[in-house]
C-alpha cells in the first residue's frame, strides 16, 4: 500500500467566468521516505492538487470525483472534524510565499507552541516550548531566536521556520508548495538539503510542488509533471532526465540550461499554457506540439505505463524516442 | 529600538508639537476677521473711559509679542482668562457640570459604538455573504449616511412626541426636587438615553464597516491559511490571530474620535439641548468670546496630541513592526 495514492482526482473552481478544471483526472502517488515532484508551469493545477489533498480549498471550489487514499482511507469521506485532525497532524504543507505565512503581530514562539498544541494537548506550554526549540535546533536555526518576530527573519531563515512548524506535529507527509522560489540560489540548496535530511532522519514522505525543474533533479526520487490539469508524465528521476517520453517534458527539460551540454540556446516552449476555463479537445497540448496529428486534436491519450514505474499519457509514447544532450 | 526608546522619543514629539499648537491657537484668532474690541467692547452704552478701562483691563493696550508672552505663560500656567460673556474665569465655565455632562456623553456613546461595530464587523468578515452580513451592511451602510440632527429629530418624535417615554431635552427635569442621589443618577440617565443613542447609532455605522473591510482584509491573509491549516482552534483563529491584526487601523480612529470627547457634539447636543461643551464652543463662536474659545481650542488640541500619542504606543504595543 503507498502511503498516499492520488486516484483519478477532479477539482473544479465555479467562477463567474466559467468552470476552471484546474485538476482534471489526476493520479499519482507516494511512498513511505520518498520525495515525489510534482512539477508544471504557472496556473497548471500543481498547487489547487496540494491545496485538494489538504482539503483546504476556497469555497468556488469542488471536489468532483476520485479518491485520496491516505494509509488506505480516503481522506474526501472524511468529516471536517476528522480532516483537522490529519491536518497538520499527518500531512502538513509549506505553503507557496511563505514569506508571508508567518503571523506578523505574534512571536514565533507563539505560533510554534499553537500549533504543537493544536495536535498534542496533553502538553503544558512549557513542554511546548522546549519541543519549540528541538524544533529550531533540528532546521538549522538558532533557537535564542525563536522569541523573535516574522520580520526579523531573512526569507530563507523563514522557510526554516516554516518547516519547523511544519514538522510542530510529527506529521508523515510534507507538501512543500514552491519551497525555494524566491531565495537566492545557495539558500535554496541549502534549504532543499535540509528537506532531505529531514526525510532521511524523521522517515518523512515529501510532496514537492515546483516549476522549478533544477529543484526536481537535486531533491526529488521521483517525479510527475503536469500539464492542464493532467499528469503527462511520471518516472523516476534519471528516467524523466534521460529518456523522456512526452513531448511537453522534453521540451520542458530543454528549456532549462545545463552545466555540462555546450552552450547553445535555450529553446523556449511556443505559445502558452491554455486557460482552464475552455482547455483544447484532445490531447491538451496538441496546441504547442510539434508532433502533433488529427488523433492528437480529436481524442485525449491515457496515462499508460510504458515500462515499470514510467507513465505517459501521448498517443506516440512509444514512437518518440528524445535523444538528451546531457 | 525597544518600546521604551520609541515612547520616549514620541513623548519628546509631542511636547514639541503641543507648543507649536499653542503658538497657532493664539495667532489664528489675532487672523480671523473682526476682533474683541468690534464686538464687545465696541459697546455704544460704555463711556470712553470705561472702554479705555476695558482695553487696560484685557490686556489689548499692549503690543501683540507681549499678549503673545502673557497666553503662552498662562495657557501652561492654568489661567485662561475671564471670559468677554460671561464675566466669569474661563476655567469655571468649562470645567463644571458642561464638561462633565459632555464627557459622560462622548464616552458613552463612542464606546458603544466600538463595541458594537467591532462585534457586528467581525462577525459580518467572519460569515462573509451571509444574511447576517449583508443586512449589518445595510443597517451600517445606512446609519453612516444618516445626517445625525435628522436621526435625533426623529427619535425625538416618536420617543419624546408620540410615545412620551423620553424626555425633550436637558440633562435633568426642571424643577423636579430629587429626593436622594440615585434619583438624580435615574432622572440623569434618562435624560442620557437619547442623545447617547443617537450618537451611538451614527457612530456605530463607519465602525461596523471599518472592521468589516479590515477582517476581511486579515482574513484573506496567507498567515490565517496556515492557521486554519495547523488547526488553531477558532477562538484563538479569530480572537489572537485575525483581530490583533484587524486591530490597528480602529485604534487610530478610536483614539481620534476620543480626543473629541471633550470638545462634545455640537449638533447632537444642541437638538438634544445637552448642556455641554459643544454647545459653549458654538455661542462663543458666534458672540466671539475669545477666551473661552482659546482655551478650549487648546484643550482640543492637548487632547488631540494625548490621544494620538496613546495611540501611537499601543499601536507599537500591538504591531511589533512598528517602531518608527
Amino acid at each position: 500500500m503507498h502511503l498516499l495514492e492520488v486516484d483519478s482526482l477532479k477539482t473544479y473552481y465555479y467562477t463567474r467566468k466559467g468552470i476552471v478544471k484546474a485538476v482534471d483526472g489526476v493520479n499519482l502517488h507516494i511512498d513511505k521516505r520518498e520525495i515525489v515532484g510534482v512539477a508544471g508551469e504557472s496556473g497548471c493545477g500543481k498547487t489547487t492538487l496540494a491545496m485538494t489533498i489538504m482539503r483546504l480549498l476556497p469555497p468556488e471550489a469542488r471536489i468532483l470525483s476520485g479518491k485520496i487514499l491516505f494509509h488506505g482511507e480516503d481522506l474526501l469521506s472524511k468529516t471536517e472534524e476528522e480532516m483537522r485532525e490529519i491536518r497538520w497532524g499527518k500531512i502538513s504543507m509549506i505553503f507557496q510565499h511563505s514569506m508571508n505565512a508567518l503571523n506578523p503581530v505574534l512571536t514565533i514562539e507563539r505560533q510554534m507552541i499553537d500549533a504543537i498544541r493544536a495536535h498534542d494537548r496533553k502538553l503544558t506550554k512549557a513542554e511546548a516550548a522546549v519541543k519549540a526549540r528541538e524544533l529550531f535546533k533540528m532546521v538549522g536555526l538558532d533557537p535564542d531566536r525563536i522569541k523573535g518576530y516574522q520580520h526579523e527573519f531573512s526569507g530563507g531563515m523563514r522557510q526554516r521556520v516554516m518547516i519547523a512548524m511544519a514538522l510542530a506535529a510529527d506529521p508523515e507527509l510534507l507538501i512543500a508548495d514552491e519551497p525555494t522560489t524566491g531565495l537566492d540560489v545557495i539558500t535554496q540548496s541549502q534549504i532543499l538539503e535540509l528537506l532531505r535530511r529531514l526525510k532521511d532522519e524523521l522517515g518523512l514522505s515529501i510532496m514537492i510542488i515546483t516549476h522549478d525543474l533544477a529543484v526536481i533533479a537535486e531533491v526529488c526520487d521521483r517525479v510527475s509533471i503536469m500539464y492542464a490539469g493532467k499528469v503527462v508524465e511520471i518516472a523516476d528521476v534519471v528516467t524523466l532526465y534521460k529518456r523522456p517520453k512526452h513531448p511537453y517534458t522534453y521540451l520542458l527539460i530543454n528549456a532549462f540550461p545545463s552545466i555540462k551540454s555546450r552552450r547553445r540556446r535555450l529553446e523556449e516552449i511556443k505559445g502558452e499554457p491554455p486557460r482552464l476555463v475552455n482547455p483544447p479537445p484532445g490531447c491538451r497540448f496538441h496546441p504547442r506540439c510539434p508532433y502533433a496529428t488529427e488523433e492528437c486534436r480529436a481524442k485525449e491519450p491515457s496515462l499508460v505505463e510504458v515500462e515499470p514505474g514510467h507513465y505517459v499519457a501521448c498517443h506516440y509514447a512509444h514512437k518518440l524516442n528524445f535523444i538528451m544532450e546531457r | 529600538m525597544g518600546l521604551r526608546e520609541y515612547a520616549i522619543r514620541r513623548a519628546i514629539e509631542c511636547v514639541v508639537l503641543l507648543i507649536l499648537a499653542t503658538t497657532l491657537n493664539f495667532f489664528i484668532f489675532r487672523l480671523m476677521p473682526g476682533n474683541p474690541l468690534a464686538m464687545y467692547i465696541e459697546n455704544p452704552m460704555f463711556k470712553a473711559e470705561t472702554k479705555q478701562l476695558l482695553i487696560k483691563r484685557f490686556g489689548l493696550d499692549r503690543p501683540l509679542w507681549e499678549q503673545f508672552l502673557i497666553y503662552f505663560k498662562n495657557m501652561f500656567t492654568g489661567y485662561y482668562g475671564i471670559s468677554f460673556r460671561y464675566l466669569k474665569p474661563v476655567s469655571e465655565l468649562i470645567f463644571g457640570p458642561r464638561l462633565f455632562n459632555t464627557v459622560v456623553l462622548m464616552m458613552s456613546s463612542t464606546l458603544l459604538a466600538v463595541l458594537l461595530g467591532v462585534i457586528f464587523g467581525v462577525v459580518s468578515a467572519w460569515r462573509r455573504g451571509t444574511k447576517v452580513d449583508v443586512s449589518s451592511l445595510v443597517v451600517g451602510l445606512v446609519l453612516y449616511s444618516m445626517p445625525v440632527f435628522w436621526l435625533g429629530l426623529l427619535i425625538l418624535l416618536v420617543f419624546a412626541y408620540y410615545f412620551g417615554i423620553l424626555p425633550f431635552g436637558g440633562t435633568i427635569t426642571r424643577g423636579l426636587h430629587h429626593q436622594n442621589l440615585l434619583h438624580y443618577i435615574a432622572d440623569y440617565l434618562w435624560h442620557l438615553l437619547a442623545p447617547m443613542t443617537t450618537l451611538t447609532l451614527i457612530n456605530f455605522g463607519s465602525y461596523l464597516l471599518i472592521v468589516r473591510n479590515t477582517m476581511l482584509d486579515v482574513l484573506t491573509q496567507d498567515y490565517m491559511l496556515t492557521a486554519v491549516a495547523i488547526g488553531v482552534d477558532k477562538r484563538t483563529l479569530l480572537f489572537s490571530y485575525a483581530m490583533r491584526n484587524a486591530m490597528l487601523p480602529l485604534v487610530t480612529i478610536v483614539a481620534i474620535n476620543l480626543a473629541f470627547v471633550m470638545s462634545g457634539a455640537v449638533i447632537t447636543e444642541t437638538v438634544f439641548s445637552w448642556y455641554g461643551m459643544g454647545r459653549l464652543i458654538y455661542s462663543s463662536v458666534m458672540e466671539r468670546d475669545y477666551p473661552v474659545l482659546e482655551a478650549t481650542f487648546w484643550f482640543i488640541a492637548v487632547m488631540v496630541i494625548i490621544a494620538n500619542f496613546i495611540a501611537d504606543i499601543v499601536y507599537a504595543y500591538l504591531d511589533p513592526r512598528i517602531r518608527y
